[in-house]
């Protein structure tokens, strides 16, 4: 006989499922209560299953079916502008035409989360794991985190919400996963009981939210139109002053989750052996994962190397960062998965990491990488290799030299002269 | 199992074709390998075509360490082949393993001579004449995504048949028995072709 695992406890039940479905079933268990959907791969399948949650009644939500991802998240502006908690998902291409609304949200301050199943950016079309999509949309009033396994998804819905709605943030939520290596693939996913979700995450002010409330018994006009004299440039501010400050609630809604259920997700990064590291990698998504794997190896051959994560890109870990500028780190990578074309690097984030270090007390060196555009692997060989490029640089002041070193980037499995 | 390397995971790939129910196959074996006991399990569908008929592939990843590698099965350790016809298409022979794996084909006489290496070991199991008689039929094709797991268990040891159906009972309930028998047929009538 064998000694057969338990799936199931009193307190929570493990259910082998798909990126996707484990951010449809967070936003079940957080109850949300209006869901609007327009299907784009790779996201299609969240909103399928909340259909289904819908159907069977195991959520009782509105479903609004309509014709494009820009109504998508107009229906979500009325809904969530009544109190309601709001949800969608989407990818790539439907995440561009949704940008327009995604500033109405933001500067309205309606905290509804939308997950993305972020995929390359057309033409030519391509539909696997890459965050050009969100990351060519990071600057417009939005949370931005990243969730790097299957129950870092699940569980981000349940912290997105309560911290989203939070008076002192009132923002909307972006989670971030890649498509098809995290979207599709299927992992266990421990889904706790409702009733310890509910004490963590209870359900929004039943007379809405206290800034704004669509009321037929109270009409308001929202949004008019201000002359530059108004009050525009300090809305501009309160907005960016409340995402600065939601690092707070951040901090505390990851200790309250940790509490609750016993997962740590450590906060807006998460240091790999980075402690005595003289080497760090900065990334982000599923390949910072990864990582970890290539630094336990080179780890096992006394290599000081470490990973940093970043969870959040919006806030921007602006302190953790400098934190690790001034730690004893001596040469660091930073790898984009995702382009910004023209930019000092090519890569967004590894620009804005750059942006820091002039602050720093010490010289870092740094080597901007670009990886796994369009879903295109990337090994954990390949990642050990690139720290190997890292240790040169520490140890010889020497830049790569092959055909992927391009500009002062590393574009890891460049096809020169495609 | 023998192994090319520190073995504290195993990568599996399921080779179907469109309709044959691999990457239904590969998700309850991910279930399967869960419940027997392993930390972590991925099942992987490779997304393309899906066409009825094209061949399709699903990869799974079992471990006994949090799986953090998102990267594509490229040397498993196990390969199913659902179809002994898949064999003949140079894309699949290509992504077989030359050496230390063991592939495992549904037919009901495997020769000897496939264009497989002669350095793994193969195994070939009657998973068609099985669905027939068992009336495991979709829309007039049998169904060997279930049998096959059976052999895999034999093959393998990895997914002990306890294991297997009791993921099946709790996916079917009463109306799993013809599966049960399945893999208990196929678990038995699985052979060493080399």
């Amino acid at each position: 006989m064998s000694k057969m695992k338990k799936t199931q406890t009193d307190k929570e039940k493990t259910i082998i499922m798909s990126g996707n479905y484990a951010a449809a079933w967070g936003a079940k268990c957080a109850r949300v209560k209006v869901v609007s959907a327009y299907p784009i791969t790779p996201q299609t399948t969240v909103v399928e299953k909340m259909a289904e949650f819908v159907d069977t009644k195991e959520l009782d939500a509105n479903y609004i079916k309509v014709e494009s991802e820009h109504s998508v998240m107009s229906s979500l502006v009325g809904s969530s502008m009544t109190g309601a908690r709001s949800f969608t998902a989407t990818s790539g291409q439907g995440l561009l035409y949704m940008t327009e609304m995604l500033h109405w949200v933001s500067s309205s301050r309606l905290p509804i989360v939308t997950t993305i199943a972020s995929r390359g950016i057309a033409p030519p079309w391509n539909i696997w794991a890459e965050y050009t999509d969100i990351l060519s949309i990071r600057d417009c009033g939005w949370i931005i985190q990243f969730a790097s396994t299957h129950q870092e998804i699940f569980d981000s819905v349940l912290m997105s919400y309560k911290i989203a709605e939070n008076e002192d943030v009132m923002l909307p939520y972006f989670i971030v996963y890649g498509g098809f290596t995290q979207s599709h693939t299927s992992k266990p996913v421990r889904i706790p009981r409702q009733t310890d979700v509910d004490n963590f995450l209870p359900a929004p002010p039943e007379k809405g939210w206290s800034h704004l409330n669509l009321d037929p018994e109270n009409p308001i006009t929202h949004g008019n139109l201000l002359m530059p004299q108004q009050e525009y440039l300090d809305f501009r501010f309160l907005i960016h002053d409340s995402m600065m400050k939601s690092k707070k609630t951040i901090h505390r809604t990851i200790k309250e989750f940790k509490k609750s259920f016993g997962r740590d997700y450590k906060g807006l990064v998460e240091k790999y052996r980075c402690d005595d590291a003289d080497v760090v990698m900065i990334s982000y998504g599923a390949l910072a994962e990864q990582n970890k794997n290539a630094v336990d190896t080179l780890r096992e051959k006394g290599r000081k190397v470490g990973s940093f994560k970043l969870r959040y890109i919006r806030p921007f870990p602006t302190e953790e960062l400098m934190e690790l500028f001034d730690s004893g780190v001596k040469v660091i990578g930073v790898a984009d998965q995702g382009t910004a074309f023209g930019s000092p690097t090519g890569g967004p984030i590894s620009t804005e990491v750059m942006s820091l270090l002039g602050s720093g007390k010490r010289k870092i060196k740094v080597l901007p990488i670009i990886w796994g555009l369009g879903g295109r692997n990337v090994t954990v060989d390949e990642q050990i290799n690139l720290y190997k490029h890292l240790l040169r640089l520490k140890n010889k002041n020497e830049y790569p030299v092959d055909d992927a070193f391009q500009q002062g980037t590393y574009w890891l499995g460049l096809k020169t002269g495609a | 199992m023998a192994s090319k390397k520190k073995q504290s995971d195993y990568e599996v790939t399921f080779f179907s074709r469109g309709g044959q129910g691999g990457v239904t196959s590969c998700q309850l074996l991910a279930q399967m390998a869960f419940v027997e006991g392993f930390k972590d399990v991925m099942s992987i569908p490779q997304i393309g075509a899906e066409r009825r008929g094209a061949a399709i592939r699903a990869f799974l990843i079992i471990a006994n360490h949090e799986i953090r590698r998102v990267s594509a099965v490229t040397d498993p350790d196990v390969v199913l082949v659902f179809d002994e016809s898949l064999l003949n298409l140079p894309p699949i022979l290509d992504a077989i393993p030359k050496k230390d794996c063991k592939v495992i084909v549904n037919a009901e006489n495997l020769s000897k001579e496939t264009r497989l290496s002669r350095d793994i070991e193969l195994y070939s199991f009657p998973g068609t004449s099985i669905a027939i008689a068992l009336d495991l039929m979709l829309e007039g094709s049998p169904l060997v995504n279930v049998p096959i797991l059976g052999a895999f268990s034999q093959v393998t040891g990895l997914v002990s048949m306890d294991s297997l159906k009791s993921v099946l009972k709790e996916k079917w309930g009463s109306r799993a028995d013809r599966n049960i028998e399945s893999i208990e047929q196929s678990y038995k009538k699985t052979v060493r072709v080399y």
